[in-house]
Parts: structure tokens; sequence; C-alpha cells
């Protein structure tokens, strides 16, 4: 298939579009940490720490101590130090629902933000049946600017979304068409029927067989690019460059199938022959690759989104402005891998003719 | 050369005093200093690159199948 | 797949047999080299406090003695008797009957190497273990390992390199069954239910029936030319 010329400019403005926008959008305003660690009964003064936050220049802000999502207490701003400290004050009642405490804050630029802390809790009556104080009047607000979802681990590394995974896309879509060419490789080369004395053609496999090495090649790339992208995410996020995660191994046991792939190819030198065993591994490993990938790191415990009780990743997928760069990131990848495979297979093509033209 | 070196040292050093703490890390300085927009610019220009180059192979390989094309 | 098939894979089988026994030195060079690894286990660790590492080493054992078994495999195809009959039968029964044949192997060896291990290793770490548990893995594992590395060792074959060629194109085809195997033995050393080790069951028969499957479908185009 040929790539159309539109499709390009598309990959190039999609992609370059994702290298600007994947590092400029900023990360939503959050609460960060405060030194309040213990309380009890009567008055407390405390700081809170903002990320991204906008204390000073919005108007007021509104802080509130929310315990067991029912009972909130007003806290009184006393100081605010700069965009992202702030001084309160609050005052606490003997009786509690519960031990479980969360700030919200509130204000016309940064919208409503949390932030659950464990907090040492002592001399506190718990009453379950505390009557339920009514809720802030404040609205629900989203922070005024285009910005990414604040993940308290992730944080600004939430950006590697836009590379890491589309890797991983581009790869399955890569491998996905090298399996199916391999299968008319399989189809076309065999000998059979009615016709079993006809001689294989070999024009009629030769080009389903380059299609499959090519694709694989290039899905090989991205599969190094998938796995070096999310390395260094694991070094920020889990604090080490790699681990016992069944998906990483499962890339990494993939890594080595296809590069076995490549091995086989290379050894044997009779071109029917290779049509055939490498077509027959490589429906082998694309099975294999989607047990690894997609079966086993679903039964396993591991440390990805979305597998064995994790956030999934649907999470992240439902915001809106993480959506608008993720998708075009993805989309624009998978027709760069498209392009790069389809280069590959043009230029085997002419040293293959030159080949024929040569003897 | 030499200060290529240094630089690139002081960009590691950066980068492993970076994962400490979020909060007082490369990131925030990036994003307060407004400097992030530079680090877009580089990514940009790494990738536009990239494309000029993938653009010109798929120049030269028209060009080679046109030249293929008359030979036949 | 129909009568004649049954048939076949019955004579196949049982031709396999015949050429196997007549050749006895080949399985006795398996259990040598099955004694001298567990032995150099045992030397090397001197003892083995946890079940994890038993079973682990079981396993690892049973992967290489499992390509061991196959290179045998590679060289009694040049039998010219057995080589006759593969050519007048089924390609499906061809490739049915040596894997069942490889499975069958596969699983003797694991059994006598779990005699070995507890003959060596003692069965400290074993008293919470769920036999049930332990020789229903045993059988899955081998027959996983058999149909796998049959149809891994009749591609290598076709390549003319032979066995260099094997290992490189086994091992990772087999590390998704080694992992989910290690992990259902480790489990059931701790002596966990059933239903706790229902997953790894359940994908240990899934994965045999892939490799089952996709072996029957792929043999012909490797088989003929």
């Amino acid at each position: 298939m040929k790539m159309h010329i539109s499709l390009k400019f598309l990959c190039a403005g999609l992609l370059i579009y994702v290298a600007v926008f994947a590092f400029i959008t900023p990360l939503s305003p959050a609460l960060l940490q405060t030194n309040l660690t213990e309380i009890k009964p009567g008055s407390h003064t405390f700081e809170l720490v903002g990320y991204n936050s906008h204390f000073q220049s919005a108007g007021s802000n509104a802080l509130y101590l929310i315990n067991d999502s029912t009972l909130s207490i007003p806290c009184t701003v006393t100081q605010v130090a700069d965009e992202s400290h702030l001084t309160a004050e609050v005052t606490l009642p003997n009786e509690m629902h519960s031990k479980a405490f969360a700030f919200v804050l509130n204000n016309d630029i940064d919208g409503t933000v949390f932030l659950e802390t464990p907090l040492k809790v002592t001399d506190f009556t718990m009453n379950p049946d505390l009557a339920r104080t009514t809720m802030p009047l404040f609205q629900h607000r989203e922070a005024q600017f285009f910005n990414y979802p604040y993940q308290p681990i992730i944080m600004e590394t939430i950006r590697n979304l836009m590379w890491h995974v589309p890797m991983w896309f581009t790869m399955f879509v890569l491998m996905i068409i090298s399996f199916a060419q391999s299968i008319k490789v399989l189809m076309r080369g065999q000998r059979g029927g009615d016709d079993l004395l006809m001689p294989i053609q070999p024009e009629r496999v030769r080009p389903h067989d380059n299609k499959a090495a090519m694709s694989a090649a290039v899905g090989l790339v991205f599969c190094v690019l998938g796995l070096i992208t999310g390395s260094i995410w694991a070094r920020f996020t889990w604090g080490t460059w790699w681990t016992r995660d069944p998906q990483l191994n499962g890339a990494l046991v993939v890594f080595i199938v296809y590069a076995s792939y490549f091995i086989l190819r290379n050894a044997v030198t009779q071109e029917e022959n290779k049509w055939k065993l490498s077509a027959i591994y490589n429906i082998f490993a694309f099975i294999l690759m989607v047990v690894l990938l997609m079966i086993l790191p679903r039964f396993t415990e591991g440390l990805h989104p979305g597998k064995s009780g994790n956030p999934a990743f649907s999470q992240y997928d439902l915001d809106s402005s993480l959506r608008t760069i993720f998708y075009p990131a993805t989309f624009g990848f998978i027709l760069l891998g498209y392009w790069m495979y389809h280069l590959r297979l043009r230029i085997l093509k002419i040293e293959q003719a030159h080949e024929n033209l040569l003897a | 050369m030499r200060t290529f070196w240094h630089r690139s040292l002081l960009f590691i050093l950066l980068l492993w005093s970076s994962h400490a703490k979020a909060s007082d890390g490369l990131e925030e300085y990036f994003y307060s200093s407004g400097k992030i927009k530079v680090v877009a610019a580089v990514a940009a220009v790494v990738m536009l690159g990239l494309l000029y180059a993938i653009w010109r192979i798929d120049r030269k390989v028209s060009a080679l199948e046109k030249k293929l094309d008359s030979k036949k | 797949m129909g009568v004649s098939t049954v048939r076949e894979i019955k004579i196949l089988l049982q031709k396999e047999w015949k050429s196997e026994f007549r050749q006895k030195e080949h399985f006795a060079a398996l259990v040598i080299y099955l004694l001298s690894t567990i032995f150099i286990c045992y030397l090397s660790f001197e003892k083995i406090s946890d079940g994890q590492t038993w079973g682990a080493l079981l396993w690892v054992t049973g992967l290489f003695t499992s390509f061991n078994a196959m290179h045998k495999a590679l060289d009694s195809a040049h039998q010219p008797q057995l080589l006759h009959l593969y050519t007048l039968a089924t390609p499906g029964a061809v490739i049915l009957s040596k894997c069942l044949y490889h499975a069958a192997q596969i699983a003797v060896l694991n059994v006598f190497s779990l005699v070995l291990f507890l003959l060596f290793f003692g069965d400290a770490v074993l008293i919470k273990m769920d036999w049930g548990q332990l020789i229903t893995g045993l059988i899955l594992g081998s027959t996983g390992l058999g149909t796998m590395l049959t149809f891994v060792a009749s591609l290598a074959q076709r390549t003319g390199q032979g066995v260099g060629l094997m290992a490189i194109l086994g091992f990772p085809l087999v590390v998704p069954l080694l992992i989910t195997i290690v992990k259902f033995t480790r489990l059931a050393i701790e002596g966990v239910t059933w239903a706790t080790n229902g997953y790894q069951l359940m994908l240990l028969i899934v994965l045999n029936v892939l490799a089952i499957v996709l072996s029957y479908l792929l043999f012909p185009y490797l088989w003929r030319e």
C-alpha cells in the first residue's frame, strides 16, 4: 500500500504538536504537603505547600479540613507567603466521625484541590453517628487553564505517557502486519491441492516475505524505544531502572523472540525454505507476544497501571486534556512506524531489483 | 569538546539530583523559570530533524525507483 | 481428524517406542545427564531452605533435560524406518505422535528428576506441599515443554543448522510456560488450595492447548515441500 503524501504531512504535524505540547502543558494545581502531623481537640497552626498553585494571585483561599467526607471544619488562612505557601489556623471540636482527614482548598484560579494526608489522631471521641454538617458552599471548580492531571508519584513524569505508550501501540500494529503477511506467505508458498507438481512462484511469495520481515524489523526498533522510555520512567516512579514487572519482562522476551526471528532468517540460506520457516516462527512469535503482553500481566502481580488492581489506564484516558495529546501522539507514532516500514520495504525492493539486474 | 563533556556531566548531575524530591527538582526549575519552553523547543527540533531525515530518505528512494523504472 | 489419524498415531507411537528401545543408550545418556546435573546442584547448593528455590531448580533442571532430549529427537529423525513411515502418514498424525511421545518422555524424566531431588535435597521444605498439584503441574509442564520443543526441533532441523539454532529459537518461546509452571509449583509447595492456584492451572492448560493447536496447524507447512 502506498503511503499518501498527506499522511506524511499529518504524521509530521502530529509529532511536532506532541513534542511541543507534551512539555509545555503544565501540571494541574495540587496540594503537596503540610507540616501538620498530629491533631487533637483545640487550636492548631500549620503550613500548607501547594504545587503549581496560585495562592497569592487568587482573590481568596477557602480552606477546610474534612473528616470522613461528612464533617467539614473551616480553617482560617492567616498568611499567604507566596503562590505555593500559606499558613492557616484551625480549631477542632471534641467529636469526630473517623480517623480519615483531608484538606480541601478552593480558589478562583486553581479550582478545588485536595490533599489526603495521614494524621496522627489523639484524644478525639469517635462518634460515627455524629450529625453531618453541611458541606462548604463552594462550587466545584476546574482549574482555569489547560493542564495535565496531578498524580501523586507520577507527577511531572506523566508526560512520558505521550512517548512510552505509543511506542508499544506502534510495535503492535507493525507486528500485526508482520503476522498477517506471514500467514499470506504460508498460503502462497504452499504446493498442494491439484497442482502438487506446480513449482512455487517466487514472485508471488517474496513480496509478502519482504513485508513480514521489514515490519518486524521496524517493530523491533519501537520495542527497544518502548523499553528505554519505560526504563527511564521506572527509575523516576518505581525507583529502579529494571524491576520485577510481568509486562516489563514480557516485553524483553518479545524483543528476544523477534531478534531470534532475524537470526533464523539469516541462518537459512535456501530462499524458499527461509520464507516458510521464518513465517512459521513469526506466527509463533506473535501468539507468544499476545500471551506475554496481554494475558500473563493480568494474572501476575505487577506495577503497571491497569493490571492486577493498579489504577486503570482508562483513569488517565478519561482526562480530556491528556486525551488531546495522547491520541495525536499514538496516531502520529503509528504513522511514523508505518512510514519507516514502508521506506525499508522500498529500499529492499530496490536492492532486490538491483541484484536481478546484475544477475 | 571539553565544554561539551562538562555540560553533559552537569546535565547528568542535574538529572541525578532531580528525582530525590519532585518539589525541588529539575522540573520545578524548568517550569518556574519558563525554561520549559526551551525544553519543548529542543524536543521539537529533534523531532523535526528526525522527520527531515526520513523525508530525505523518502526522496532518495523515490529517485532511485524512478531510475530503476527507466532501466527496465 | 478421523479414526484413521488415531490409528496412524498409534502405529507411529509404537514405531517410535521400538526405535527408542533399540537405542537404549539414548535414554540412558539422558538419565546420566539428569543425575549429574542434580548432583552438581546438590554439591553447589548444599542445602535448600525454601520452597521457591526448590521448585525453580526442579524446573530449570527439567528445562535443560528437555532440550537435551530434543537433541536426540533431531538425530533419531534420520532413521530410515521412521522417515519412511513419516512419508506415508498425514502430517497431523506425525506431529501429534511426536508431541505425545516427547511429552511422555519428558514427563518420565521429570518424575525421575523429582525422585532425585527428594533423595538429595530431602523433603524438609515440602511439609505443606499439595502432592496432587505438584504431579498435575509436572504433567502439564512436561506436555507443554514436549509440544513446544518438538515443534521447535522440527523447525531447527529444517534449517540445517541443528542444535545451536534450536536453543536460540526455543528458549524465548518456552518462557511463558516456564514462568507459569514455576509459579504453579511454588504455590503447590506452599500448600495453597486448588482454587487459589486456579489461574496458574488455567494458564497452563491454555498454553498447552495453544502449543498443540499451533503445532498441528503449522506442521503441514513445515513437513512437506
